[in-house]
């Protein structure tokens, strides 16, 4: 048997198969100096070799960012399933301004959105902008804490003149929708439970589509728990503080133009709440 | 179902979403593939064995419905999205080079890749799965993953460093086969 080398062994071709491990750091090692023979000696087998490291730490760098990302909340929901009480979103709707002003108009004693602020939208309002302030979360309902997913969905397709059911016995029902004068949707709605009690709240769409609740008033007797009423008497009475006049007075400070008629509203929802 | 296996799931969380939107291209798609991942693999839950690899149970599952999703896509005419590949090349052309390489220039040469090929760069290339975990994940020969791996790795590198760049359709994009 001749050793010269043109009878040896004929050398195992290179290809992908090998220069694709090497460049991945897996090739055997008794492999791996045939590859990098190959490779000083031909430029098309290093291209493809540069292409193979080019194709993992260059590409994959491109996802960074999706890796270190926060995770939507929707996709934790998944997983965990809803969970009872959450932390408010950090996206400030109305602004330091928009906020400066509603707090103001709460310690100014004579201002008055509509006839007079009670005393009850005060300490919600102020407590809401405490909450809002420290960053802790706010039951969308004083009587227990509702289901934010439902809400959410209640908020985003329900027509005003609907109600859409966010929990057991209690059910949503939009009463105006209306853009603010910076460019945000907002809605104002009912709270209505299965025992005939009645709570207003108002909530805003924030630019990533989540609905924060701005405020909410107490569950008291709903116009049809109260029964029949004189002529001209408000439905609230004299004693209950009149959730709807609040939440009117509340909405006429941040509205502007009109609040939305049915067939507009329709059209919003159907383009998902597009920018006003 | 256990809190530490949805302590796990949450954990899996970011990989899953990287994964997916390595797939769908698309970072909303994404994370609705990850959330439908989420609740099928919770529906059935059972299937899983406890002791194997919870990542690699549900990528296969990302992706079985991504497959699904894409054949529907071709029933529907889709295929990819034409201008992000145009917008890969740039208005002179120039190539895109690994400092530049940004989320939408790899989305938009993976779109040219065939799905098959798609899922092991978001395997191999992306999440960092051996060969061997890959083809376990895909229910493929070892040998069939590496020497598909390979032709998307080639193709994927010609277009993002230009050599290609006129093989890059401008009206039309190719229409992704299956390889063997």
């Amino acid at each position: 048997m001749s050793d010269t080398p043109d009878e040896k062994t004929p050398a195992q071709p290179i290809g992908d198969d090998l220069i694709m491990p090497y460049a991945d750091g897996v090739l055997a090692p008794d492999q791996r100096p045939a590859v990098r023979e190959a490779l000083a000696r031909d430029p098309e087998l290093m291209q493809r070799f540069e292409g193979f490291l080019f194709t993992r730490g260059p590409l994959a760098r491109a996802f960074d960012a999706v890796l270190a990302a926060p995770i939507p909340e929707r996709l934790l929901e998944a997983v965990r399933g809803p969970t009872p009480q959450r932390t408010r979103p950090t996206v400030s709707l109305l602004g330091s301004v928009r906020l400066a002003r509603l707090a103001d108009m709460f310690r100014v004693p004579d201002f008055s959105p509509a006839v007079a602020v009670p005393a009850v939208l005060v300490g919600l309002a102020a407590g809401w902008l405490a909450h809002y302030a420290i960053g802790i979360a706010v039951p969308v309902d004083s009587r227990g804490v509702v289901d934010t997913a439902s809400l959410q969905q209640a908020l985003e397709v329900t027509p005003t003149g609907g109600s859409a059911k966010i929990a057991r016995g209690l059910s949503l029902a939009p009463r105006f929708t209306f853009a603010t004068d910076q460019q945000v949707w907002c809605r104002q709605y009912a709270l209505i439970y299965g025992d005939g009690l009645e709570a207003g709240g108002m909530a805003c769409r924030a630019p990533d589509g989540v609905w924060q609740v701005l405020m909410s008033t107490p569950p008291v007797p709903g116009v049809r728990a109260q029964g029949p009423r004189p002529a001209g008497e408000g439905p609230g009475g004299n004693t209950p503080p009149n959730n709807e006049n609040v939440l009117d007075g509340v909405r006429s400070l941040f509205k502007q133009g009109d609040v939305l008629g049915r067939e507009k509203e329709a059209d919003v929802i159907k383009d998902r709440w597009k920018t006003p | 179902m256990t809190d530490e296996l949805r302590s796990r799931m949450v954990e899996l969380l970011p990989r899953l979403r990287r994964f997916a939107v390595a797939l769908t291209g698309d970072l909303d798609q994404g994370d609705d593939l990850v959330q439908e991942t989420c609740m099928r693999a919770l529906s059935r839950v059972d299937q899983w064995q406890p002791g194997t690899r919870l990542d690699s149970w549900m990528y296969r599952i990302a992706q079985n419905l991504w497959l699904d999703r894409m054949r529907a896509k071709k029933v529907r005419g889709v295929q990819v999205d034409v201008e992000a590949a145009e917008a890969l090349a740039g208005p002179n052309g120039r190539r895109v080079v690994e400092s530049r390489l940004t989320l939408d220039a790899v989305g938009a040469a993976m779109a040219y890749l065939p799905e098959d090929q798609r899922v092991l760069i978001s395997l191999v290339c992306i999440d960092g799965l051996s060969y061997k975990e890959a083809a376990e994940v895909t229910q493929t020969p070892i040998g069939t993953v590496m020497s598909r791996l390979a032709r998307a790795r080639r193709e994927l590198h010609a277009r993002l460093e230009g050599h290609t760049r006129e093989a890059i359709p401008r009206q039309q994009a190719p229409k992704p086969g299956r390889n063997t």
